[in-house]
């Protein structure tokens, strides 16, 4: 029995390749219609953020910006099940970008500010200052894996900034994995009895059992 | 058709007993507020509404979000005037009841209407409170009645403070032969932008006296009533055709009348035998167009038939030998 030994040719997944694009698809499985975002500028400005990873530094696309004050409040619900293994965030430059960023995971009451002044997060990560030197860089900050295996919906506040009178944010990344784990009514099929073919499905019957 | 939870704040203050706008300024309100709740409940099957008032010892919440029109009907009769309107506590409240609504995709909306005088809030106040409630994303309509002049300012001040892409706005409503509910069915508040008129533009359609214009050429909504709209801009393109032939021969008149004026009196007689020749063909070919379009329209067209077969016999007997041309211009709609 031949093992898979992680060398160069293995080509699995799980290997930290230097692109990463795959990775951080997370965006594709967020519920566009159902997110908001507290205090922006532009409604549904979200979408802008939420972007594919090769866009992240693509500065003619528009970006979320708040509104009366430097804080913003995203909820981001997902389609499916979701792992999020780690977040990038991209801010405006500057004193622009979001200094402190927590995460709220399937929590729907959360979604106010005064709420979510009071509540203690899943996760608080600091974030980097954006370098003056150069703009292509960009920081990934992994999560506490285990709380995040189960991810119906995110919340992302971002409490304060680096200094400006608005929060300007250019990409949000979420990478992980989608576990396809649906909340939806399945689709089934009733026969009195059983028929070999002609049924809608077309699908092979994989849980097929006879009752004699 | 945004999904919203509404809550509609009303003013049950000592002044509402003033009765410049008939029968008392509560009256009116009461209409009015009615109206909104009706047209809020219609835009989206899933909207609720709530009811408060900001007057008497603490404002106060006396319904829940809810569907039911009738709930809210019955206590808006019950409304009882009593003290002053305490503006800031009462919108908090408003924003804290919405705040836990159960529905949580439902955008969150006030209505405010204002009669009385904003003494104890200033305006510094109001726009830190209207700030507060755009970061929280709730959108906010201010129907002003009663004391326009004196409180315009600080409204003004405190919607530019809460209006986020256009989504709050301020009716200002002086006293007037007006009503109350009438202003209100045609502004913004009630209608729309765009496609959702209905409510509103229906309605209006109904009152043709009312102040506003509506959304809908001819004011009738294409969506509620699609033939009654089409045989309307039919006939009005017809009317224009007819116009432009009028014209027409009204130029031509004067050329021939400049040329010899004589001679055509001579011939408007002599022709007189064939104008009703002519008259009976053009009635023959509208009764035509009229029997092919009944096909498509409802009954309702049988007004305008009758107004456009009186068009027909006048401008028939107008016409002399340009005659022929405008009515086999005709069959071409």
């Amino acid at each position: 029995m031949a093992h898979c030994h992680h060398d160069g040719n293995c080509g699995s997944s799980h290997e930290e390749t230097t692109t990463g694009e795959e990775q951080w698809t997370l965006y594709r499985y967020v519920d566009f219609d159902k997110a908001t975002c507290l205090n922006e500028l532009e409604s549904n400005s979200l979408r802008n953020v939420l972007r594919p990873f090769h866009l992240r530094y693509d500065t003619s696309l528009p970006v979320l910006t708040s509104a009366v004050d430097e804080q913003l409040l995203l909820w981001i619900p997902f389609t499916q099940v979701v792992k999020l293994k780690a977040i990038a965030v991209i801010g405006g430059g500057g004193g622009t970008s979001p200094s402190q960023v927590e995460l709220f995971i399937n929590n729907e009451q959360l979604v106010d500010f005064s709420l979510i002044q009071g509540a203690k997060a899943v996760q608080t990560i600091q974030l980097a200052p954006p370098t003056t030197t150069s703009n292509n860089e960009w920081v990934e900050y992994p999560t506490k894996y285990t709380k995040f295996q189960n991810v119906q919906s995110l919340i992302m506040f971002f409490p304060s900034n680096f200094g400006a009178e608005r929060t300007v944010i250019q990409y949000i990344g979420l990478k992980g994995q989608a576990t396809n784990y649906r909340r939806e009514a399945v689709e089934t099929v009733y026969e009195a009895r059983p028929m070999s073919r002609g049924t809608s499905t077309g699908e092979d019957w994989r849980n097929f059992r006879a009752v004699e | 058709m945004v999904l919203e939870a509404v809550m509609v704040c009303v003013d049950n203050s000592e002044w509402m007993r003033n009765g410049d706008y008939p029968p008392s300024r509560l009256d009116a309100q009461q209409d009015a507020a009615n109206l909104v709740c009706g047209a809020k409940l219609q835009q989206n099957p899933e909207n609720t509404v709530g009811l408060m008032t900001m007057a008497g010892k603490t404002p106060e919440i006396l319904v829940t979000q809810t569907q039911d029109i009738g709930v809210i009907l019955s206590c808006l009769h019950g409304l009882r005037v009593r003290g002053c309107v305490d503006l800031k506590g009462a919108i908090l409240k408003a924003q804290l009841a919405l705040k836990h609504r159960q529905n949580k995709v439902q955008r969150q909306r006030l209505i405010v209407f204002v009669g009385s005088y904003l003494e104890n809030v200033s305006e510094e106040e109001l726009v830190a409170l209207g700030r507060r409630l755009k970061k929280n994303n709730v959108a906010v309509d201010v129907i002003s009645f009663g004391e326009c002049e004196a409180n315009d300012a600080k409204l003004e001040a405190f919607i530019a403070a809460v209006n986020s892409n256009e989504n709050s706005h301020l009716l200002s409503v002086s006293p007037g032969p007006h009503i109350l509910s009438d202003v209100v069915l045609t502004s913004p508040i009630v209608q729309q932008d765009g496609m959702d008129g209905g409510y509103g533009a229906s309605a209006s359609g109904i009152n043709g006296q009312t102040a506003g214009s509506s959304d809908y050429e001819f004011g009738v909504d294409p969506n509620v009533d699609p033939e009654l709209a089409m045989a309307l801009r039919i006939s009005m393109e017809e009317e224009k055709s007819r116009q432009e032939a009028l014209s027409r021969q009204q130029e031509q008149e004067q050329q021939n009348e400049a040329a010899s004026s004589e001679k055509n009196q001579a011939m408007d007689y002599s022709r007189g035998e064939e104008a009703d020749a002519e008259l009976y063909d053009s009635q023959g070919k509208d009764a035509m167009q009229v029997d092919s379009q009944q096909q498509q329209a409802t009954t309702g067209r049988n007004e305008e038939e009758d107004e456009e077969l009186q068009r027909a016999l006048e401008m028939s007997l107008q016409d002399n030998q340009t005659s022929h041309d405008s009515n086999q211009e005709h069959p071409t709609q």
